[in-house]
């Protein structure tokens, strides 16, 4: 929700918003303009919405760029069903109470220019309004401290781990879309939710991403991606990915650099992405483990807390490793139907935060 | 007098993984996918916006992370320029990455990065293998680090560690290409020729693999075993034509050997002249060490190419330029990218050893010792440094090893040897005994280029130990050599600048060439014939010339 300037484009009813009162008394006071990697699933505009003393995030949606398009009944037909798809999954989210997930709080349809102008009819699909994004919390003094670190991980975690348990892979978990919300009177520091569920596929339900060879954003993709891979496996090749992208958010974390930003430049060049002409094999797949060890080992390993280095690097390990047959808690993964665990993993980073967080106490008081 | 080096094979060499990676027998042969991984400029843009309004190391790692788009790379460049020059707040992590995608760009260091530490006061290997140590307690599934570290295993003598490292390297990754010639390497090292073939022999993705097949073939030969896949081999390169000259150079190098060994000189030409089309490091050295048997030139661009990057190569070729200051140079970079193997540790220490510098040699003998405390050619070295000290008993042990494993074949050395300590101590007459009996050794096992190189020292040995008779020694060594001289003679006598003994080359004969230009005066065109040429054939042939 970042507000940057933007090349102009032709005004539509979803642009002129500014200052309307929906029907469900909220009144839309800012447009935000795109941030980076705003996928959103769909093509609506972004708004700042006020009720009282809330505040919430709108997003419009209207028909009228669709037909101009050189097939304007497909456009309108993807871009409904993108729009319904991703009300109904935040819609499923908030009432199974998903905690760490943006919150639904309406939908409607409001004529911009009156009823009679069927063309003015744009979709208001209102949510949780967020602060600001893990880009930037990350100020001042670099990397966030390990603490810091492992409470945005436990957040983090229990999100994926919630969507998980509802049959929903979110597949474009990255730091613009982990966002800092202040609901909790009883945390003294932020709590962070994942948002923009506009690109999510779900187990049980066809949705206009399944045959995407990638939903997300590439460059936060896990590596099997990189060479064209989708294991056939549901865990493999969904929550495996998510058990990845929560792995390059601890790294960015740590380090201010994605993963896949760091793990890129020590793969030989003759295995680099678009150069590698061979399979998902046992050649590529060593050279990207060790890739993959060196990172970890040089860059996330030195920013730990030393009492807690160990179990932080098997965490990080157990998501970031390049195979994704293998990607996840270890245990979980020898289970019936092979779950990747991020319940587990979760639980894991929960201990491990409670722990940095006595640790520090104990330095403090020292 | 010292050993020359064992007969080399076409075995997979066993480099620091890295460098393996970087070279095609790691690559596959398959060609890239046509789908071009792009980037999107607008994000980018978006992206870097974003940081100059905010300037927070969070946005800049934004901007980094679309440096995995190599179409981008050079724009996201520009902004970690701007933001290590305009010292904003970025982390170290940021740094190093913005530091090194520059110098991969062909750019000079950003940032100022403190100098390498190297450790004076442990052995060189101690902190690579703690590195790797620490890469493998994190991450003890990596297999491409476990090869690394059984290679400093096995450069300090610790065999049996190296042999586990290498098995759970190949149960990680039992189907990695690397991983298993490594492994059949490893067992060459260990003196387990059979393993090592039958490693490669059952390996199921041998068949299809032109690599592994090579491999099979040499490890054939070492073990003295049937090669499943010579005839296979043989029917590989005439049938498939998806892979490059570059995958298949292994292969017919291999096949080459093996029609030489049957007497097929031409076809061993042909596949000899498939090999070098586009060799490796591993061919062209192997090329080099058989140049005589072949009789081919060796200079075209990727023979050329090929061989600056080999220092194995590059040291055979220096030894036959004699030329020791080169020698010295690559031996010393070919042991430090084969750490565990003594064949660089044997061209060290007998060059220094040639040079007078015993001490040096010593030295090197003991690191290769450590390696491999059973090599002949070091214990021979180390033998001939003891008689030259005049250190009785210990020569004495050294040659009982010898004797005890390696039986007849030793004995000409070890009298010659014996021969040395005897002047040493000067008993001329009974070193001349020894001295003769060595001689006449070689000559019955029909060495007389050893035997020729054993007069050599010993009037080399007659001039150190004054000799009364040095005169008439010296005379019979310049007859044999000028009969029968040797590129190891002939390094000594250039080290030792021996006046009366002249240096002499062997005459180089007129060698083949792999293509040859035909020029049609009549069409005026130019073009290539491939095909291994006769001996002494011309560069450019005019069409209808008489």
């Amino acid at each position: 929700m970042s507000v940057i300037s933007s090349p102009p484009i032709a005004k539509t009813p979803k642009h002129v918003m500014e200052g309307v009162t929906l029907h469900s008394g909220w009144t839309l006071v800012e447009q935000l303009k795109p941030s980076t990697g705003a996928s959103g699933g769909t093509f609506g505009v972004g708004y700042r919405a006020t009720r009282g003393g809330e505040t919430a995030f709108v997003k419009v949606i209207d028909f009228v760029e669709a037909l101009g398009k050189p097939d304007p009944i497909l456009e309108l037909q993807n871009l409904i069903g993108n729009a319904s798809f991703e009300k109904e999954v935040l819609a499923y989210c908030t009432e199974r109470g998903m905690t760490r997930v943006m919150r639904f709080l309406g939908h409607e349809y409001f004529f911009t220019n009156g009823p009679a102008d069927l063309m003015g009819r744009v979709s208001c699909l209102i949510m949780e309004a967020g602060e600001t994004d893990l880009r930037r919390l990350m100020h001042g003094n670099g990397p966030a401290s390990c603490l810091q670190t492992l409470q945005v991980m436990d957040d983090v975690s229990l999100a994926l781990a919630q969507l998980h348990r509802g049959g929903i892979a979110h597949q474009d978990i990255k730091p613009s879309n982990v966002i800092s919300v202040a609901e909790s009177p009883l945390r003294a520091d932020r709590t962070m939710k994942v948002a923009d569920l506009g690109r999510v596929v779900r187990r049980e339900q066809t949705g206009p991403f399944d045959n995407f060879a990638w939903p997300g954003d590439l460059r936060y993709s896990p590596p099997e991606r990189w060479y064209g891979h989708v294991p056939t496996d549901w865990c493999d090749s969904r929550d495996a990915s998510d058990a990845y992208m929560l792995g390059s958010i601890l790294l960015f974390l740590s380090t201010g650099t994605p993963i896949q930003a760091l793990v890129v430049p020590l793969i030989p060049n003759q295995y680099r992405p678009g150069v590698w002409g061979g399979s998902f094999d046992d050649d590529l797949l060593g050279v990207l483990v060790d890739a993959h060890a060196r990172v970890l080992e040089d860059h996330l390993k030195p920013s730990l807390m030393p009492e807690i280095a160990d179990g932080v690097m098997q965490i990080a390990n157990e998501l970031t490793n390049p195979d994704p047959v293998r990607r996840g808690d270890g245990r979980a993964r020898r289970q019936i139907g092979r779950p990747v665990g991020l319940d587990r993993i979760h639980q894991k980073i929960h201990a491990l935060a409670l722990r940095a967080a006595a640790i520090q106490r104990g330095r403090l008081k020292s | 007098m010292k050993s020359s080096l064992p007969e080399r094979r076409l075995i997979p060499k066993w480099r620091p993984v890295a460098t393996t990676l970087e070279s095609p027998e790691a690559g596959t042969h398959k060609a890239a996918p046509s789908q071009i991984l792009s980037g999107d400029k607008d994000e980018l843009e978006r992206a870097i916006a974003n940081w100059k309004e905010h300037r927070t190391p969070g946005m800049l790692g934004e901007v980094l992370s679309f440096s995995v788009h190599p179409d981008l790379l050079p724009r996201v460049l520009d902004v970690g320029s701007e933001a290590i020059h305009s010292r904003a707040d970025l982390t170290i992590v940021q740094a190093s990455l913005i530091n090194d995608l520059s110098r991969s760009n062909g750019e000079s260091n950003l940032i100022d990065l403190p100098p390498p530490f190297i450790a004076t006061d442990t052995h060189p290997f101690q902190e690579p293998i703690r590195r790797l140590r620490n890469l493998l307690r994190s991450r003890p599934d990596n297999a491409l680090a476990l090869l690394d570290l059984a290679q400093l295993q096995a450069a300090i003598g610790k065999t049996g560690s190296a042999e586990r490292s290498i098995r759970m390297a190949l149960n990680l990754a039992p189907n990695n290409r690397t991983v298993i010639r490594t492994a059949a390497r490893f067992y060459v090292h260990v003196d387990k020729p059979d393993q090592a073939h039958q490693l490669v022999r059952r390996h199921q993705r041998t068949p299809a693999d032109p690599w592994l097949m090579a491999s099979e073939i040499a490890l054939a030969d070492l073990a003295g075993a049937e090669s499943g896949f010579l005839s296979k081999g043989k029917r590989f390169l005439i049938e498939q034509h998806s892979f490059s000259a570059a995958h298949l150079t292994e292969l017919s190098g291999a096949i080459a050997m093996e029609e030489y060994q049957a007497g097929n000189l031409k076809r061993a030409r042909d596949a000899q002249r498939r090999a070098l089309l586009s060799p490796n490091d591993n061919m062209i050295a192997q090329a080099f060490e058989n140049r005589s048997r072949f009789g081919i030139q060796l200079e075209t661009p990727q023979i050329l190419n090929a061989l600056a990057h080999s220092h194995e190569a590059l040291v055979l070729k220096a030894w036959m330029d004699m030329s020791p200051d080169q020698v010295e140079h690559h031996a010393q970079a070919w042991h430090a990218e084969e750490s565990f193997s003594s064949r660089p540790i044997q061209l060290l220490s007998t060059l220094y050893l040639f040079k007078g510098d015993y001490s040096m040699s010593e030295r090197w003998i003991s690191a290769g010792l450590l390696s491999d405390p059973l090599d002949r050619g070091l214990q021979i070295n180390q033998a001939f440094l003891r008689a030259r000290a005049g250190q009785g008993q210990e020569m004495a042990a050294v040659l009982r090893r010898l004797r005890s494993r390696h039986q007849q074949e030793i004995e000409p050395y070890a009298k010659a040897i014996e021969g040395l300590y005897e002047y040493a101590q000067g008993r001329f007459d009974a070193g001349d005994q020894l001295y003769g009996q060595a001689v006449d050794q070689f000559m019955q096992i029909r060495r007389p280029d050893l035997a020729a190189y054993c007069q050599l020292f010993r009037a080399l040995a007659s001039s150190d130990f004054k000799h009364p008779q040095e005169a008439e020694i010296t005379a019979k060594a310049s007859s044999a050599l000028s009969e029968y001289p040797t590129f190891d003679s002939l390094m000594l006598l250039t080290i030792r600048a021996q006046a009366d003994l002249p240096v002499k080359l062997p005459v180089d004969q007129a060698k083949r060439r792999l293509s040859q230009l035909i020029f049609d005066p009549e069409k005026n065109t130019l073009s290539v014939k491939h095909g291994v040429t006769s001996a002494g054939a011309k560069a450019v042939v005019i069409k209808g010339a008489k």
